[in-house]
């Protein structure tokens, strides 16, 4: 609201105070102070470290204040950070809401959120509940300042409604371009320590595994058992090290390209297909499916290691990567081969990098199955629990 | 639906016809009729097969179709909109874990009329895996050609070194592209080779051909850069069954440090 528009509302409110309506003077005398009441809730969300947490606690006090005569009536923000495949409701651990409620919510506005096509303002009945559901857009952002009540809004609430949307909408377009200045500020300083890991200790990890695999080479040849292990050992152990340690500068260096798991899965299917004689096929039958970043980087280095063991040892022809949806709406990736399949000598020659890929798929909270394909071959099956609420 | 809509599309004209159904239902390809909401009306029992599903009718096509080839199945059903006759398209369907390739063709059923439109999918899964086998292996190998150090080469047998074919090592080599020596009457391989030695690859070459031996050479080019490099080449004759000269093919390399 314009400053000349403020005092014109201060200077009626005085007037109308004179005029002896105190019970009428109420509302406009609240919203001057609700004004400053917004920008004061618009700097501490800018504010904030953890969203979730420290939201509800900021937008408790204009849950009653707004001009809702003792009705039931509980703020709930739905965004779409960057970077998140599914859109973060909050809400207060505190007040519980009528149950499907969530559901709901994500039935009614995850598709319009992830299309970026907001309308207008939304009033929808809870379903099984005397409750309505309004929904202002967050303006300029992809969200929403859900309001859930019992009591349908009069004008002046619903005025109060949009101006707090926008003050919320402000703090959080602060908050949201300090987060993604971090989130780049961290990954530049990853990718520098990677490229640091690479041109150092990667050289001379590299150097001792080509030594350490000579020295076991010419020990098998001596009569002495006892430096034959710790010269198998040695080699063993380097070479565990050197993968780690490749492992963790591709991992840190790696970027989700086309900024989806499905462009970045065709990019690394298209990768290999260029180095190789075998026949690859993409089957993505989730393209609506979008994990975090966080969750499709760790994927990716899945099917990396798994196209790479598939390549170099499997002696495949064929090679199919999937994604599945499930029947309850989870991700499944599932990665098969025609070769030769698992027998327990490849086990062990494969170890460090079915040991990594066990400890991506753990890291992201997904069950991971190595094994053989009915048919022949080798099939890798990765269930994703469903999307974090 | 089908029950109704079949036998006043076919009447049964004597008993030894045999029933359109029946007729429908014993080929191999999925038949299809869709109305203008691309709802299923019909389907035969192979598409039935095909999908592993009975329940089909009064559901949208697309419902069953890959999600990457829906947009290939919009873009058809756009052409049948507008009642033109689309060209045939390849598309796949799921069934369980596994995917169906199969050639997808439309028409309406009773033209001028635009609806309804029966479709054909005929499963060419076992052709499309072929193609996919073959086209790894092109490219696998045009891939290893490319990458080569070195340049192989099939070329006419004339003073300029007609090239029909230089792999992609060309570019490092001579510093031209392959395009741009591959039947360009302006480049030509053999202007490349410094004046002094032209001379001499060009008998040592025909010496060798006329034995029907294979050549060694070692000789100078101009590089695109304007440096002179020394390359050496192994090659030999392509004949006909009668002896003649059809060409030569070879390789082309330097062991010059760049």
């Amino acid at each position: 609201m314009a400053n000349g528009a403020q005092h014109t509302l201060t200077g009626l409110s005085g007037w109308a105070r004179r005029l002896g309506g105190r019970h009428r003077a109420q509302p406009l005398a609240l919203s001057e102070r609700l004004e400053e009441r917004l920008q004061s809730l618009s700097l501490d969300v800018a504010g904030c470290t953890q969203l979730h947490t420290e939201l509800p606690p900021l937008l408790a006090p204009f849950e009653n204040a707004l001009n809702l005569n003792g009705a039931r009536r509980c703020l709930l923000p739905l965004l779409l950070l960057p970077g998140h495949g599914e859109a973060l409701l909050i809400r207060s651990p505190q007040a519980p809401l009528p149950p499907g409620t969530e559901a709901f919510i994500g039935y009614q506005f995850d598709a319009s959120l992830k299309n970026g096509a907001l309308a207008g303002r939304l009033q929808l009945p809870l379903p099984a509940s005397d409750h309505l559901l309004l929904a202002e857009p967050l303006p300029g952002m992809a969200g929403w300042l859900l309001l859930l009540t019992d009591t349908p809004l009069d004008s002046a609430a619903e005025r109060e409604l949009v101006a707090l949307a926008a003050a919320l909408a402000r703090g959080l377009a602060i908050w949201s371009a300090h987060q993604q200045r971090l989130e780049q500020a961290v990954s530049d300083e990853r990718r520098a320590h990677a490229a640091e890991l690479h041109d150092s200790l990667a050289q001379i990890l590299g150097y001792l595994r080509l030594r350490t695999s000579r020295l076991d080479a010419h020990c098998s040849d001596c009569d002495r058992p006892e430096l034959q292990a710790l010269a198998a050992d040695l080699s063993q152990q380097t070479r565990h090290a050197y993968r780690l340690l490749r492992d963790l500068i591709s991992s840190a260096r790696l970027t989700l390209e086309g900024g989806s798991l499905h462009s970045a899965l065709a990019g690394v299917v298209r990768e290999f297909e260029q180095r190789s004689a075998l026949v690859f096929e993409l089957d993505d039958r989730c393209p609506q499916l979008e994990p975090d970043e966080g969750i499709a980087i760790q994927l990716l280095m899945i099917v990396r290691e798994a196209l790479c063991n598939a390549v170099r040892h499997a002696h495949a022809s064929h090679l199919r990567v999937q994604l599945l949806p499930d029947s309850d709406g989870k991700l499944r990736l599932r990665i098969e081969d025609n070769g030769q399949g698992l027998d327990d000598s490849r086990r062990r020659h494969d170890s460090f990098g079915l040991g990594i890929m066990q400890e991506r798929a753990a890291r992201i909270g997904a069950q991971l199955c190595i094994g053989n394909r009915p048919g022949g071959g080798t099939r890798i099956e990765l269930q994703l629990d469903g999307p974090t609420p | 639906m089908s029950a109704r809509l079949l036998p006043r599309l076919w009447p049964r004209a004597d008993t030894r016809t045999p029933v359109p159904e029946q007729l429908l239902d014993s080929l191999d390809e999925a038949v299809l009729l869709l109305d203008s909401d691309a709802r299923i009306l019909y389907g035969n029992r192979r598409w039935h097969a095909l999908i592993d599903r009975h329940d089909t009718a009064g559901s949208q096509l697309g419902a069953y179709l890959h999600p990457a080839d829906l947009a290939l199945w919009r873009g058809l059903f756009e052409q049948l909109q507008q009642a033109q006759r689309p060209a045939p398209i390849w598309l796949r369907i799921p069934c369980g874990a596994e995917l169906h390739w199969c050639e997808l063709r439309a028409q309406p059923l009773q033209p001028p009329h635009p609806w309804p439109v029966s479709l054909t999918l005929c499963d060419i899964t076992p052709q499309v895996r072929a193609d996919q086998v073959r086209a790894a292996s092109h490219r696998s190998l045009s891939q290893l050609v490319g990458n080569l150090p070195l340049m192989l080469y099939r070329a006419r047998n004339n003073r300029n070194w007609s090239m029909e074919y230089v792999s992609d090592g060309c570019l490092e080599l001579t510093g031209y592209s392959a395009d741009a020596l591959v039947n360009q009457p302006r480049l030509s391989y053999g202007s490349l080779i410094h004046p002094d030695d032209a001379g001499g690859v060009w008998q040592q070459v025909q010496d060798a051909l006329h034995r029907q031996q294979p050549f060694e050479l070692h000789y100078r080019i101009h590089h695109a850069d304007g440096r002179l490099c020394a390359v050496s080449e192994k090659g030999s004759g392509l004949y006909s069954d009668t002896g003649a000269i059809l060409g030569v093919e070879g390789v082309v390399f330097t062991l010059e440090q760049r």
